[in-house]
């Protein structure tokens, strides 16, 4: 099946299902629609989705989480200390997750899929996190035997975590998400 | 060190509890853990718990109304309520800071990993142990596991740092063992090690303002 994917079609049909989800909802979101919005048969959509409608939905979830991380790097990508550059994406993130219409649609109606789509993505999105953070790790003062690699990848882990839920902080407050990267977050690593 | 690795095989109550209704309970409810740990989710039929349990088909649906699918479930979360009250064993243990913290990674990793019930459930359902860190229930499950810990933490923390320091390490272990590193993994003694006075145990204190002794006597 691979081989009749072409890229710019596959990216047209996902981009015509993330717009079917954000006007129509999740449950109406089907097969007829999202071939009608892109103008193509379904069996077009068939043909790039063998697995239907579930398949669909898993990769228009895939590629808006790459999406997501693309405009969040975008977002902090000018930050210019290892301390800046993670608030500004745990200020940044909270909001963009608490205001992405079409994350939370898909969150109520099929939290499944997210957990299946997030669980797939999760070693490449870490690594993808802690390769952003590493030079900032290098160009900082660590403690004393401070591995830079291994230290990306736990804070990429604990970013991670606290853009999933933020538990008893609140990320919407700069001074609290300071307090938090000051203590747990940077303690052991570049206090 | 060795208190470890116990399964929450010790947590077994309904050997000591007489044999009436409750104690017929937790023996389907072993019968059905030991069936699960054994075969697999699928492969445990009724008549396997039946038989493992020593006791008759129709008991069985008599004191589970609701069948296999009921019995299961109250197998899982027995054995989740076994595993949170052998983790409080450990936590309650913990003399000072740095070993609550190390005991709450270690004995909630070593335990998870040790209970072949709940492999079994990562293995065929991951989606349920996935949904728990699932961007729509993570903050009810860190709020469950703070609720658990932070009352021991409070020890040698202020309320909310205790909070805190709770909620910190329940993200550590959840996050390897939801999203493991094969290389890099803590049910590895000496990665746990390097995790725990590297990372966590810095950030807890500070949380709690504490001076900082560890950096020298543990990093060497």
């Amino acid at each position: 099946m691979s081989e009749t994917r072409r890229p710019e079609t596959l990216n047209a049909l996902l981009s015509c299902a993330y717009d079917c989800l954000a006007s129509l909802g999740v449950a109406k979101t089907t097969i007829a629609a999202v071939a009608q919005a892109a103008s193509v048969s379904r069996a077009t959509i068939y043909r790039y989705f063998p697995e239907g409608r579930e398949q669909l939905l898993r990769e228009v979830v895939a590629w808006e989480h790459q999406r997501f991380f693309l405009r969040l790097y975008e977002a902090v990508s000018d930050a210019e200390t290892l301390e800046e550059v993670i608030e500004r994406g745990l200020l940044v993130a909270h909001r963009a997750i608490a205001e992405h219409e079409v994350l939370q649609l898909v969150l109520a109606a099929e939290p499944d899929t997210l957990a299946v789509v997030l669980a797939d993505e999760s070693a490449s999105t870490r690594e993808l996190v802690a390769e952003f953070l590493r030079p900032y790790l290098e160009r900082h003062a660590l403690v004393d035997g401070c591995d830079p690699g291994k230290a990306a990848s736990f804070l990429a882990r604990m970013v991670l975590s606290y853009m999933a839920a933020q538990g008893r902080w609140n990320l919407a407050d700069p001074e609290e998400v300071s307090e938090l990267v000051r203590t747990e977050l940077l303690a052991g690593i570049a206090p | 060190m060795e208190g470890l690795l116990q399964t929450s095989e010790e947590f077994r109550l309904g050997a000591c509890v007489p044999f009436d209704e409750l104690s017929k309970r937790l023996k389907i409810i072993d019968a059905a853990l030991c069936c699960v740990g054994r075969n697999g989710i699928k492969e445990t039929s009724l008549e396997e718990i039946a038989l493992e349990a020593g006791l008759a088909r129709a008991t069985l649906y008599r004191t589970f109304l609701g069948g296999r699918e009921e019995m299961l479930a109250a197998a899982f979360e027995t054995e989740l309520a076994r595993l949170f009250c052998a983790v409080s064993v450990d936590l309650a243990r913990a003399k000072d800071l740095d070993s609550l913290c190390e005991a709450f990674l270690g004995s909630a990793t070593d335990r998870l990993i040790a209970s072949r019930p709940l492999a079994v459930l990562r293995k065929e359902r991951p989606e349920l142990l996935l949904g728990l860190v699932n961007l729509d229930r993570m903050n009810d499950t860190l709020a469950v596991l703070v609720d658990f810990a932070g009352p021991f933490f409070e020890q040698f923390l202020d309320f909310e740092a205790s909070r805190r320091a709770a909620e910190f390490v329940a993200r550590v272990v959840l996050s390897y063992v939801t999203s493991p590193e094969e290389h890099f993994s803590l049910s590895d003694r000496e990665v746990r090690g390097q995790i725990l006075m590297s990372w966590v145990v810095p950030g807890v204190r500070a949380l709690g303002d504490a001076p900082d002794l560890v950096s020298q006597s543990f990093r060497a």
